[in-house]
């Protein structure tokens, strides 16, 4: 199931919340095992063994390190660790890259989750949760389970056995909600229609204009439906007591590509940085050691995005400008006035979308090409035509991304005006055969 | 109001909002067709087993509750404002144009050529005529929204159309040509034929229906500005037997289907797969294969023939050429939207 469709807001949710909200605390967990249960499955009934499975090893996992731990038999929880660690990565291998099988949803968050849960347990930071029915409310809890924010086990222990229902939760929690629902619908789904249609244009009839078009609607597409979907999944949360971290912060305010990162799926970058970048000495041992880390981080951020070699190479391209940022551009950056910063970061970041959108590699850069000019056109008709159709969504959607209007947003009348709106675009939907869903 | 309260008060009302969709959507019987959006919608899925497990019953049931929604037709105007507000000048294939003018592309019906290829084999080349009926937006390109424009076939008909593109040839709010746009194609191929085509004058006027509302705003439910519907009757009496006898019509006008939202079928009640025109007097068979663009032109015929037979290769599926030549047919005319998709200004 997915949050912006009309099965979720009319019959799944409503039914949810309000057992949900009629049972006492103590079976809270269960109801929302059990509902995210019912939500994982109702797609893909399929794949709830995995997900089940993982849920049980990596709660067995838990239970073995804090034996091995109290008994002080520090090789077996080495052994466990290591077994968790590379039993997760082998399912996220085997059912994501094998090609084999069709890719279960969400298995690139649970993993990561459930990951984040046995190592914390190792490091001693986290203490060993018993209860069965918390641990796997932990990993289904459907606001997060397809797509995001990746939660760290640590930072939900606490609410995970102690949480409040509140009004002024509830409160934040619909409007949270209905903003990224606003987000997904009315922008991402309607923006992603232009960058639909310019891919249809074929290369010989393309222009600089479309090709910029093109880019601009994917990287408006990609945030809105990516942020939209955190901003329901933090809402949801909160409806049900949880406060989880913040996803997205304005990426495309960002001065640099080291801030775009700050701002940009932040619960990823957090998790690659406490897992793989400081463990390999992130940048304590030198310079030199230093950039290999990145470059080792950002391509296996690439490579979680998909198994395509675009991915690859748009997760290296970030860490290489990462890398040259730390080196001295930065410094310099800091150096001129903010203007240049922002066009430098959009410029690098629109490029690297262009790769990601594009699964083969070379009509990737063919595509960076064109925005550069290679097309010897500036604009023609068909341009115009798309710019003058969507000319006014795609302004909408750059003064969204950076915040413009986020006050407005929050005044009840608006955002209910928004439910509103998207409720009429997802009735709707079933006329409209481009809508789909990335994440 | 405090703030505690306005949290607690939204709360309650989101509930009640969701609950209240629901509740209404038990009210509301389902619908098997919808007259607004002129299709079948989808009913409620078989529960199985299999359906489920394999995915395909939480598709159906999705699709079941989004087309049976309450007030599916509201909700679906309201978004269609929307996007027009955006300035989006292109809805579900309808190109939104200038003075009240949609337009859409034609897509090949029937393979009119390979028709005409074999009618020319069968009666002979002088024999077969053919009409490419053009895309409204092609012969209409000033009405056309910005930098869009259509193919158009630059003959004797298409440039008769153009020289009178100030008239109202063309239904603002339908695909078809009206009557007179209808008529000039006439003048123009009659003309090409060697006959004498009939004077506007000679015919009897008469508006049929002042807010015609065709199949483009059937789509898309936006007009700026309602049809007017004329027909100019030649004098011509003649006898009509639909699909050969099994139809209980006649008549070449069909006035019940006025007051419908298909009033179009008011000429030759609609799409037929055969329809025989005998008229009182007159020479020689002419047979017309044809598309629903033919209705509103077929009356002008009757004047130059004996007998006319049409036939709708959509709806009549037999070897036409060997059916019309056991009914000493002299003379074919092959009449036919001509294929015509969007395309862009150059610059």
């Amino acid at each position: 199931m997915v949050f912006s469709s009309l099965i979720f807001i009319c019959r799944f949710f409503p039914v949810f919340l309000t057992i949900y909200l009629l049972v006492s605390a103590r079976y809270r967990n269960l109801v929302l095992f059990l509902g995210s249960l019912v939500f994982y499955a109702w797609g893909e009934p399929v794949y709830i063994g995995l997900m089940l499975f993982s849920t049980f090893l990596d709660y067995g996992n838990g239970r073995l390190l804090g034996y091995a731990k109290r008994t002080g038999r520090m090789h077996l929880a080495k052994g466990v660790l290591l077994e968790s660690v590379v039993v997760n990565l082998s399912l996220l291998c085997l059912f994501k890259y094998a090609g084999v099988f069709l890719l279960p949803v969400g298995i690139s968050f649970y993993t990561f989750q459930t990951m984040s849960y046995t190592i914390d347990v190792y490091r001693g930071e986290t203490p060993v949760q018993t209860d069965f029915i918390a641990f796997g409310a932990y990993v289904s809890m459907f606001p997060q389970l397809i797509a995001g924010p990746i939660v760290k086990y640590k930072d939900v222990a606490t609410e995970l056995t102690h949480r409040t229902l509140s009004f002024s939760n509830g409160y934040y929690g619909i409007e949270r909600f209905v903003i990224g629902l606003g987000k997904k619908v009315l922008l991402a789904n309607q923006i992603g229609l232009l960058w639909e249609e310019i891919q249809k244009i074929p290369a010989c009839e393309m222009t600089t204009l479309s090709a910029w078009l093109g880019s601009l609607a994917f990287a408006l597409q990609l945030y809105f439906d990516f942020s939209g979907y955190s901003d329901m999944a933090i809402g949801m949360a909160r409806m049900l007591g949880f406060h989880l971290k913040e996803n997205f912060d304005y990426p495309y305010r960002a001065r640099s590509i080291t801030e775009f990162w700050r701002r940009w799926h932040i619960s990823l970058g957090q998790w690659f940085r406490e897992y793989v970048y400081i463990p390999l000495g992130g940048n304590r041992k030198g310079l030199l050691l230093q950039f290999r880390n990145l470059l080792i981080v950002w391509a296996l951020t690439g490579i979680w995005h998909g198994k395509g070699m675009n991915f690859l190479v748009w997760g290296l391209y970030f860490g290489v400008l990462l890398i040259l940022e730390k080196w001295f551009l930065l410094r310099w950056l800091q150096r001129i006035p903010a203007v240049w910063g922002h066009l430098y970061a959009m410029v690098a970041v629109i490029a690297g979308m262009t790769v990601f959108a594009i699964d083969r590699l070379g009509d990737g850069l063919v595509w960076i090409g064109m925005l550069f000019g290679s097309t010897g056109r500036w604009y023609d008709g068909r341009a115009l035509w798309l710019l003058s159709g969507y000319g006014l969504l795609l302004l909408l959607g750059v003064i969204g991304s950076v915040g413009v209007g986020k006050k407005f947003c929050r005044y009840p009348l608006v955002w209910m005006m928004v439910f509103f709106l998207s409720m009429a675009y997802l009735v709707d939907a079933s006329y409209n055969p481009f809508l789909y869903f990335r994440f | 109001m405090g703030e505690k309260k306005k949290e607690k008060l939204c709360c309650i009302l989101f509930f009640v909002i969701l609950y209240a969709m629901w509740i209404g959507d038990i009210i509301s019987a389902d619908r098997l067709y919808s007259e607004w959006e002129k299709r079948r919608l989808a009913q409620k899925p078989e529960f199985s087993y299999q359906a489920v497990v394999d995915g395909s019953y939480g598709e159906a049931y999705e699709k079941w509750l989004t087309d049976q929604f309450p007030e599916r037709d509201y909700w679906v105007g309201i978004k269609n404002r929307c996007e027009r507000l955006l300035g989006k000048k292109e809805l579900k294939g309808i190109y939104i144009g200038k003075d009240g003018y949609l337009f859409s592309e034609n897509v090949e019906i029937a393979d009119w050529d390979k028709l005409e290829r074999k009618m020319k084999e069968r009666f002979g080349k002088e024999k077969v005529s053919r009409i490419y009926v053009p895309a409204a937006g092609a012969v209409l390109g000033e009405k056309l929204p910005n930098f869009v424009s259509f193919y158009g076939r630059e003959d004797a008909v298409f440039a008769h159309l153009l020289a009178h593109k100030e008239e109202d040839i063309y239904y603002r709010t339908d695909h078809h040509w009206t009557m007179l746009g209808a008529y000039y194609a006439y003048e123009a191929w009659a003309t090409e034929q060697g006959m004498q085509p009939l004077k506007l004058s000679e015919m009897e006027y008469r508006v049929l229906k002042e807010d015609f509302l065709g199949t483009h705003y059937g789509k898309i439910h936006y007009a700026k500005q309602m049809d007017v519907m004329e027909l100019y009757r030649p004098k011509v009496t003649c006898e009509v037997v639909y699909d050969l006898g099994e139809s209980k019509i006649s008549g070449l006008y069909q006035e019940e289907h006025l007051k419908t939202e298909d009033a179009y079928r008011f000429f030759l009640d609609g799409n037929h797969g055969v329809v025989e025109i005998m008229m009182e007097e007159g020479e020689g068979h002419l047979a017309v294969i044809k598309d629903s663009y033919a209705n509103c032109l077929i009356p002008f015929l009757t004047a130059h023939y004996g007998k006319i037979t049409v036939i709708d290769p959509r709806y009549f599926r037999v070897d036409i050429g060997e059916w019309l030549s056991e009914r000493e047919v002299t003379e074919v005319l092959i009449l036919g939207q001509d294929t015509s998709k969007v395309s862009f200004a150059d610059f």
